[in-house]
Formats: structure tokens, sequence, C-alpha cells
């Protein structure tokens, strides 16, 4: 009985539903979070009786066929990497990019991430660098006796050194963006990494065209909207009990059968 | 005698297949543009050993073709620049294994290239070149005006693809989500582009399973099933009486 596979395949899809809901509920509070959501699509089918057969002598043919899905499969799990609300705190070192872009990040292997999440903070040697530790490309140092530190829109930064009037300039920020966003591989840490999805970085200022602008003292809150995620919580669940019934279903009538002797 | 047997047998059958189609429905309650399917059944007439007229006693069920409803699912809003529904007739075509292939299904998105593609990568095919949807993101957002034109910054730079297909009964299905047109179909049926389609962007079209309407399917199917066990069980029970008997003799 074929109902038993496929009723099968439906609870394996909500059951991963319900892991990609519960992780974008989990995450509600991360900084720079992009919601996930799974997409399924139908399984194979199998042609009980082919379509376009003969059906007489005279030529005429099956019109529709009989055709039986197997059920459903997992499409793919797409990241949604719409904008999330940026919450003020105050803090010099918290930058939110608002519009297209990431920033790069220097991982420990020599390799390049990427994030959206912009809470920095200062190493002891002065850099720039994530809430790992990780520099921020192409590397930001803060001369010891610094205060104000200011960060423009386009990503200049910018400090009052003790004993000079002027600002000094430190550097310049650098967003990349992706023709592919929701390609990225999510390594975890907030950290996304480039593959042969998501297409090459391409790097720019801060404000130019295709490229989102900085803000100083924000930080992108985590784009999960709580309401939808529970309204697709109850859907998934209901829907899978609705796959167990199949189950149970099936099971009685295969029962039936074998009750007979 | 054994009639008995075989037509109860031959109901088992649909039954069961008609379980399968239930449970697929039921498996695929939220696959965006996902479209009930049901079996339509048939009785065809056990042949007889000499001629007679009128209808024959004895008539057997059997499957005789599948059913797509193609009723309209509902629209579900997320607000994706790249969701895009089709709100009445019509499919969006891709193309995959060098053939078109149709779909309702409009979660679609860029690829590395920058081509509009949908979750496997198959391109989305432009409704006048009937080729790729080639999109720059980062020359800003691309909105979708009713009627499928992609404009972005004010220009037009393509049209989205929607179908409309005079025989959609006789699509084959792929699993996907998609359907081809059978080769046997002539030019007649082939897909014509649809004027002014209705696209909107950021829905998503659901599933239009109606669960309700499935799980008392599910029931009925269950419950005629147990019913001819038991018919056959007493068909079985009679024979085994009337051989007792006879024997007895």
């Amino acid at each position: 009985m074929r109902a038993l596979t496929t009723a099968a395949t439906g609870m394996q899809a909500q059951q991963l539903n319900v892991e990609v809901i519960s992780n974008n509920l989990a995450n509600m509070n991360t900084t720079g979070f992009k919601r996930q959501r799974a997409e399924f699509q139908d399984l194979l089918y199998q042609n009980v009786q082919q379509m376009g057969m003969d059906s007489s002598d005279a030529g005429t043919v099956v019109p529709t066929g009989v055709q039986v899905g197997l059920g459903v499969q997992t499409a793919s799990i797409y990241r949604i990497t719409e904008q999330g609300a940026l919450s003020n705190t105050g803090n010099p070192f918290d930058l939110a990019i608002s519009g297209h872009g990431y920033f790069r990040v220097q991982m420990p292997d020599g390799s390049d991430g990427y994030t959206r999440a912009g809470n920095f903070s200062i190493s002891p040697e002065g850099e720039l660098v994530t809430t790992d530790g990780y520099t921020v490309a192409p590397g930001i140092a803060i001369p010891q006796g610094s205060r104000e530190i200011a960060i423009n829109a386009q990503g200049q930064v910018q400090a009052l050194i003790d004993g000079q009037v002027d600002p000094q300039t430190l550097g310049q920020l650098e967003l990349a963006t992706f023709f592919n966003q929701a390609g990225l591989e999510a390594r975890g840490d907030n950290i996304f990494l480039e593959t042969a999805a998501s297409g090459a970085a391409n790097t720019g200022t801060p404000g130019s065209p295709g490229f989102g602008s900085i803000r100083q003292g924000f930080v992108e809150t985590s784009n999960v909207n709580s309401v939808s995620e529970i309204t697709a919580l109850i859907q998934a669940q209901r829907a899978y009990e609705m796959n167990a019934r199949v189950i149970t279903a099936s099971d009685e009538m295969m029962a039936a059968s074998s009750n007979l002797r | 005698m054994d009639n008995a047997m075989m037509i109860g047998l031959s109901r088992q059958m649909t039954l069961r297949r008609s379980m399968d189609v239930v449970a697929n429905n039921i498996a695929n309650a939220n696959t965006a543009g996902f479209k009930v399917e049901s079996l339509l059944l048939e009785n065809s007439a056990a042949p007889t050993a000499e001629h007679a007229d009128g209808p024959s006693d004895i008539q057997f069920v059997n499957t005789w073709g599948m059913a797509r409803d193609f009723r309209q699912g509902e629209l579900a809003f997320t607000g994706r620049e790249f969701d895009l529904a089709v709100d009445g007739n019509g499919f969006f075509a891709v193309e995959a294994n060098g053939e078109e292939q149709y779909t309702r299904d409009g979660r679609f998105r860029l690829d590395a290239a920058g081509q509009l593609v949908a979750s496997d990568g198959a391109p989305v095919l432009d409704a006048d070149t009937r080729g790729p949807i080639l999109i720059d993101a980062s020359l800003g957002n691309v909105e979708i005006i009713d009627g499928g034109a992609l404009m972005q910054n004010g220009q037009q730079i393509g049209r989205i693809g929607v179908f409309e297909i005079e025989s959609r009964a006789e699509m084959s299905k792929l699993g996907n989500g998609r359907y081809t047109i059978p080769p046997y179909l002539d030019l007649a049926d082939a897909p014509q582009t649809a004027l002014e389609p209705s696209v909107r962007q950021g829905f998503v079209e659901q599933s239009n399973v109606q669960s309700i309407l499935e799980l008392t399917d599910m029931m009925s199917v269950m419950r005629s099933y147990q019913s001819v066990s038991k018919f056959l069980e007493q068909a079985e029970d009679l024979n085994k009486r009337a051989i007792e008997r006879l024997g007895r003799i």
C-alpha cells in the first residue's frame, strides 16, 4: 500500500517544517538573523495507466491516465533576507546595515566570512572585531587615546584623538553584496560563507548604488515575525496529525484484509 | 459464485488506489501550487460466454482516469520580492531537461548569474522571448506589475511568462510541482501566452487541498474497504457451507 509511505513522507516533511520554525523562534532575538522557510514539492508520480495510450482500434486515446503521486519532498530551505528592524543601542561600535550588503570578516583560517550582525567591539590590539574576535575587513585600527569614534553612513571611521583638534580618519568600512544572497552558506555564529550558488562577492563603499548604508549606534534585529511563525507552526502540527490519521486508516484497511481468513 | 469474490476484489483494488491518492493529497496539504487529485472510476462489464441482449449482469469496477481540480488555491502574503502567484488561469513556465515545464509554484529566486530560477535552478521563461530572465539586483528592487511586466527603476526589463493551456486536464505531472504537455497532443493544444495575466508579487499560491474533505474521503474509503472485506467474508462463508452441505450427500 503506497498510502502508508506517502503519509510517512508527509510526516517527515512536517517534522522538518517544525524544526525550521523552531530554529526561527529560537533566534527571534539574534542580531542580524535571517529567518528560513521550508519549501515543499510533490514527489514522483507513478503512471498506473499511461495517458495517450490507444484505448481502441479506432485510434482514440486515454485522455487523462492514472497518475498516483508518492508524497511530498523538501525542495529547499530558503533563507529570507529581508531587512530586520533597526534598534537603537547608543553603543558606538554597534553598526547596522540599512539595505543590501554584508560586512566582510576575516576568519581565523584566513578565509572570508560575511555577516549582518554589526555588534562589534575593540580587540586588545585596538582593532575593530566581531563578538568572536574576528577582524572586520579591511581592518580598522583605533589608536590609544581616541575618543568620540564616529562612523558615517558611507562607512568612514573618524576619531577625535586626545591632544588633537581635527578628527582623524581611521579607515573606510566595506560592504559585500551577492547576486543570490539566499545561496550563502550559514556557518553559524551569524557568519555566512560564499558558495558557487551565491556568486562571487562584490565589494563596495556603503551608500553607493546597490549597497546599503551604515547606521552607527544601531543593531539590526532578527527578521523573524513571531505571529507568522506561530501560525505556520499550527499549520504544520495539524498537517502532521492528518498524515498520522492516514497511516492509521491504511493500517485498518490492511487489517481488514488480513482478517479475512 | 466466484464472481462475487472477483467483484469485491476489483472494488478493493480501486479503494486502495483511492487511498493512495488521498494520502498524496494530505501529504501535499502544505505544498505551494499543489492541485487536488482524485480518481475517476468506471464500471466495466464482465465478458460473457455467449451473446446476450441488454447490459451484462456482472460489472467490475476499474480506474478510468485521474482528475485534477485546478481551482485557485488561496494566496498567502509573504512580501518577498520574487514570490509570485498567478491569480486566475495560466501557468509559469520553466526550462528543465531541454523542455518547457509548467508550474503554479511561483517561489522563484536569483541564481549566481542573476537569472530568475525555480528552487531546482531551472530558469523561469519570459513571456515574449521564451528565454531566461536576467535581473541585476544591485540596480534596485524589482516590481512586478499586473500583466507580469518586471519593472526596475521605471524600466521594463522583461515580462514573466504566464501560459494558458487549453487541455490542462491532459497534462502529465512530473512531480516537483511541474507538468508537461504530453507529446501526442497536437499544435492546437500548444500553450498560449496569456495577454493580460494577473501576477501577484509577494504572494504564494497555497495548495488547494481542503483537509476536511480529504479526511472525510479517507474515512469513507476506509469504511467501504471494511464493508467489502465483510462481504468477501460472507461470500466465502457461503462457498464453504455449500461445499460442506454438498459433501454430506
